[in-house]
């Protein structure tokens, strides 16, 4: 992982991408975190390897898809070398051997962008591939269900390309993880994705804490406006699930210990939180955000 | 003077204080916290310490506000704390003498509160109270300047 400036990044990002296209991409993740949070300081940087694009909506992902990696091959970003998955694929390769775009900015291995889609709408699949065919060959667009909430109301940088709220990141990652699961994180032989995951929530949590000490007074009002448009047939049943991750991290001592350690070495990088802190924030979200949601839903 | 000293080294037994510390490194303001308690809507709290000192006397001399001071009044001696977690449920109670709280619940044990009301607001704890919250904060030179113009006053 390396650190980037999450406020240059995000000008490069902007400055790459067509910008007819500036509004059908949104920032999802770390730089839309770091940037968020940090892109006013211009030291202000993030820890991570990957910057994270969402071609929104679903139904322009693949045309959009489309132009923007022609733009990008045309100006010199590279195709992130990766051993697992090789070369780009062709018309003949099955859709789940196809590799994911990810793109090297020109003279540069520090970081690359990845390309997902935002979910088609009604669907329930927790993950869908489409194909998106370039120049270069064929690669993989993927989307997760829940990240359709990171398309809600996103924010505009002050380059003009859209990043996700922080609070929709957050709800996206506690739909998706309603419990402490066994999936390891990619590379590596014990970080459980869910706590990577559910640290991010209170990651998320403490950096808006940090802006504004109201701050999660006012995500059950968004959350419950993004779950009614995003859900509509479920949105009551969503809802009231959606602290179970975080209450199963507080009853697991290791677990939450390692949500923390992974927190420190990303989002809250240089900050020094502890365990304890993390579970007091993981308190905090419980009781100010999720509560009034759920209560909300049973009526 | 002694029998006042009296008071003032006894007051746990008759005053007991809970104290509460910020675990998330991200302490709630006193404001904040005092914004919360205010929307409770309850009756059997008031607003003691160094914000009701400065209400009672002006001149009180300390910038700042280093913590809440709640006053619950409790008739039996029965007490229900679960309004703390609406106020910040980043905090615990702490009996640790150095660690620094950012709220302190005082029991107040006796038929009649004697509370002084305040508007909208959450009333204001007696000054006896308001002074006991001060020495258990250890604000000691203010705790006797806010002695000596309680004397005073009643002349």
């Amino acid at each position: 992982m390396s650190n980037l400036p999450a406020r240059r990044v995000m000008q490069q990002v902007a400055e790459a991408i067509p910008r007819e296209c500036h509004n059908e991409i949104i920032i999802v993740g770390s730089l839309a975190a770091g940037y968020h949070f940090f892109g006013k300081d211009s030291k202000g940087a993030v820890t991570t390897k990957d910057v994270d694009g969402m071609l929104s909506p679903n139904v322009r992902a693949v045309p959009n898809g489309k132009i923007i990696a022609e733009r990008l091959f045309a100006a010199g970003w590279a195709i992130r070398k990766d051993p697992k998955w090789g070369d780009p694929g062709n018309s003949s390769t099955p859709d789940d051997q196809l590799p994911i775009l990810r793109l090297h900015p020109p003279g540069s291995t520090e970081w690359f962008l990845e390309f997902a889609a935002a979910p088609p709408e009604g669907s329930s699949d927790l993950k869908v591939f489409e194909r998106l065919s370039t120049q270069k060959g064929d690669f993989a667009l993927y989307s997760f269900r829940f990240l359709a909430l990171t398309e809600e109301e996103p924010l505009t940088s002050e380059f003009g390309i859209l990043y996700a709220r922080p609070e929709m990141m957050a709800l996206a990652n506690l739909l998706h993880h309603p419990q402490i699961g066994n999936e390891l994180i990619t590379g590596s032989d014990s970080w459980k994705r869910s706590n990577k995951d559910l640290g991010r929530v209170l990651a998320l949590a403490w950096l808006s804490n940090d802006l504004d000490s109201e701050a999660l007074v006012g995500w059950p009002a968004r959350w419950r406006t993004a779950l009614e448009k995003r859900f509509p047939g479920e949105w009551q049943d969503l809802a009231v699930r959606s602290g179970n991750g975080l209450r199963a991290l507080l009853d697991r001592l290791p677990d939450l210990q390692q949500a923390t350690y992974i927190s420190n070495l990303s989002l809250l990088a240089g900050l020094g939180l502890d365990t304890e802190a993390l579970r007091a924030t993981d308190r905090r979200v419980l009781h100010e955000a999720i509560a009034p949601l759920e209560t909300a839903a049973r009526t | 003077m002694e029998e006042w000293q009296r008071v003032v080294a006894n007051r746990e037994r008759a005053h007991p204080t809970l104290h509460y510390a910020d675990r998330s490194r991200q302490r709630r303001s006193v404001e904040s916290l005092l914004r919360r308690a205010s929307g409770l809507g309850r009756d059997d709290i008031a607003v003691g310490g160094v914000i009701a000192a400065h209400h009672y006397y002006p001149e009180f001399d300390l910038r700042g506000t280093p913590r809440l001071d709640l006053t619950l009044h409790s008739r039996d001696g029965r007490t229900d704390l679960t309004f703390v977690e609406n106020l910040d449920p980043a905090m615990e109670r702490t009996s640790g003498p150095d660690e620094p709280a950012v709220l302190a619940v005082h029991v107040l044990r006796r038929q009649e509160p004697l509370f002084e009301p305040n508007g909208d607001g959450l009333p204001w704890a007696d000054p006896v109270a308001t002074l006991l919250g001060l020495y258990d904060a250890r604000l000691e030179p203010q705790a006797k300047e806010f002695l000596d113009h309680l004397v005073t006053s009643v002349g």
